[in-house]
């Protein structure tokens, strides 16, 4: 019976789902969620304690072997990344609990939430699977559920936002697609790890097959970048993050890109012992790439005159941060590139959280509406500043941490450059949080005088909310070691 | 010989080409979905060619000389996804037109500029 449980996973969400629709009553549906959440990290918790003993569990769909049938593996990294996925949304789930009727309109709540596990089931699969076919249907189903939750919102320009990212999402899959048929083509398996074999028994360079795989990687490649809004494709995270309700804004800056850079690491750590995009010649390219937009979006973030488009550039310079540790760090420390993906999502988290509890108080999350809409409420101060310093990488936050990781781990190997790069980045993302802070800091004071100034009450479990991870974020900071203790020995 | 032995593939290509000009030329999202659905059809189609051996049968177990079977199997899980995909988005460019009027990417970017002016 044991032996059948990794494919929980996938099997939980989907069945809930469809059990969701059967019923139709709200009440079940929060009921299932707490379930699937529970059942989940106990799960991934009781797989950490049998991964003591074993480095990787296989489980084969169906009973096939494995280069042939799809095989699920569970390693360290995996199961790791698993419980980031469930805790993040178990967090959201909890902080958007009493404001369900405010997020989706009208009696579509519980089909709402059947996309969701869907999208949870989506996510699990990617993660998981060790098919490169498997991902591209995992990927897809993954997408198609995003498509759907994002267009869900009392904001019309969401629907508008949510098909560009279909056409463009779709477009990238099947670039996805196309590489996965070169590669089958040159080596005859969909099976990762075989395919890695295969690659280093027939790679003498320049031989046809090396030629035909490497372009078949470039593709799938191309199609990630545009996955995870590597600049310049990151017109459509912005848009999405704009203008899609709260519940979906935090879930998606949180886990949703990182889950596609997971996708390129298990990639990258997989083909040519680790160096898969420098043995197929792009690293240059995305390193560029990633650079270029450090700098652009944080410069283009100082002026923008909306709150959370403030924070979508931010997220896409982060991305820029979270590749360049994933190129140039992640084969010798894995640590430093999950840290920096986990603080990330913490702060990001708590960013859109603020934003949330600033857009239901003043109906808008522009600066000039929250400047005419004065509030008194210290909490929302302490909560900004707090996740602003570990976006920026101020010491004592969990940011400065990964930030100072990074910067060490490059200057050792001599990318002086890039950490230059870096630095100015942080600097920028100084200057935009600083801009954003006097807007909230004149909103917040100019409350005592005004007449018109209502008071900001954020639910007390909201509250309880933030402020734990805000604890998180300083208790990792102040305890460097941590999160790499917890990270390496997960 | 071997422009006609690799034909197929050059109309393959040909097609992605076209199905990718159009994805980015046309300014109305049906057509742009439209381009999308034949962009996923130039790869079913490239995948079906790689399947094939010349003079090769239908794949039963007859000890004969067959296609690959993989390619086709794995095809039909990806025309699944098309659909799905394609479903998708025509119900979202139906909402898009009860909520802006429109289906043309300009009209509706005027639109939705003209609100945050208004903001």
């Amino acid at each position: 019976m044991t032996t059948q449980l990794p494919s929980i996973f996938i099997v939980a969400p989907i069945f809930l789902a469809l059990i969701n629709v059967i019923w139709n009553n709200f009440r079940v549906t929060k009921i299932l969620l707490v379930l699937l959440h529970v059942c989940i990290l106990f799960l991934i918790v009781d797989y950490r304690y049998g991964l003591k003993s074993v480095p990787f569990i296989h489980y084969e769909f169906g009973g096939w072997p494995a280069p042939f049938g799809i095989e699920f593996v569970i390693n360290k990294i995996n199961l790791l990344f698993m419980g980031v996925l469930y805790f993040i949304s178990a967090i959201t789930i909890l902080f958007a609990w009493s404001d369900f009727d405010y997020l989706v309109p009208g009696g579509s709540k519980t089909k709402f939430f059947s996309v969701y596990f869907i999208c949870l089931a989506g996510f699990s699969g990617i993660i998981l699977t060790n098919d490169i076919f498997n991902m591209y249907v995992f990927i897809e189903i993954a997408s198609l559920a995003i498509y759907s939750l994002a267009a869900i919102s009392k904001n019309r320009a969401s629907v508008k936002s949510s098909l560009d990212y279909l056409i463009l999402g779709t477009f990238a899959a099947t670039f996805f697609l196309f590489g996965i048929g070169f590669i089958y083509i040159s080596v005859g398996s969909l099976n990762m790890t075989d395919i890695a074999h295969l690659l280093v028994d027939k790679n003498h360079a320049f031989s046809q097959t090396a030629i035909l795989s490497n372009v078949g990687f470039i593709f799938i490649v191309a199609g990630l970048i545009i996955k995870f809004a590597l600049f310049p494709f990151h017109k459509w995270l912005v848009d999405i993050y704009c203008s899609s309700n709260y519940f979906i804004t935090i879930f998606f800056s949180a886990v949703s890109t990182k889950v596609m850079i997971f996708t390129l690491f298990k990639l990258q750590t997989t083909f040519f012992n680790g160096i898969l995009l420098s043995t197929i010649h792009v690293d240059q390219i995305i390193t560029l790439l990633a650079l270029c937009g450090i700098i652009f979006a944080s410069y283009v973030a100082i002026f923008q005159a909306n709150v959370r488009s403030v924070l979508s550039y931010s997220s896409v310079a982060q991305i820029g941060y979270i590749i360049i540790a994933l190129l140039y760090v992640s084969r010798q420390h894995y640590d430093i590139f999950m840290a920096m993906v986990i603080a990330h999502a913490f702060a990001k988290m708590l960013l859109f959280m603020v934003s949330a509890c600033l857009n239901k108080h003043c109906g808008g999350v522009s600066k000039a509406i929250i400047l005419t809409k004065p509030y008194s409420n210290l909490s929302i101060m302490v909560l900004f500043i707090v996740a602003a310093a570990s976006i920026v990488g101020v010491p004592g936050t969990v940011g400065f941490m990964v930030k100072i990781n990074l910067l060490m781990a490059l200057l050792a190997q001599n990318f002086w450059l890039i950490s230059a790069v870096l630095i100015v980045g942080s600097v920028l993302s100084l200057l935009y949080f600083w801009r954003l802070f006097e807007v909230l800091y004149q909103a917040g004071s100019g409350a005592e005088n005004e007449s018109n100034s209502g008071s900001l009450i954020i639910n007390i479990n909201q509250k309880l909310i933030m402020f734990s991870i805000a604890g998180l974020i300083l208790v990792l900071g102040i305890f460097p070691t941590m999160l790499k203790q917890f990270i390496l020995g997960f | 010989m071997i422009l006609s032995k690799n034909l197929p593939y050059i109309l393959t290509f040909i097609l992605f080409a076209i199905s990718l000009y159009g994805l980015i030329i046309s300014k109305n999202y049906f057509k742009k979905l439209v381009c999308l659905s034949l962009l996923q059809s130039s790869v079913i189609i490239f995948y079906i060619l790689v399947a094939y051996i010349k003079g090769s049968k239908a794949p039963f177990l007859n000890g004969s000389l067959t296609v690959n079977p993989l390619p086709h199997v794995l095809m039909l899980t990806a025309i699944v996804v098309g659909l799905a995909i394609l479903s998708v988005g025509l119900s979202l460019t139906l909402r898009l037109k009860e909520e802006f009027h429109s289906i043309e990417e300009d009209e509706v970017t005027d639109i939705l500029s003209q609100e945050d002016e208004v903001e």
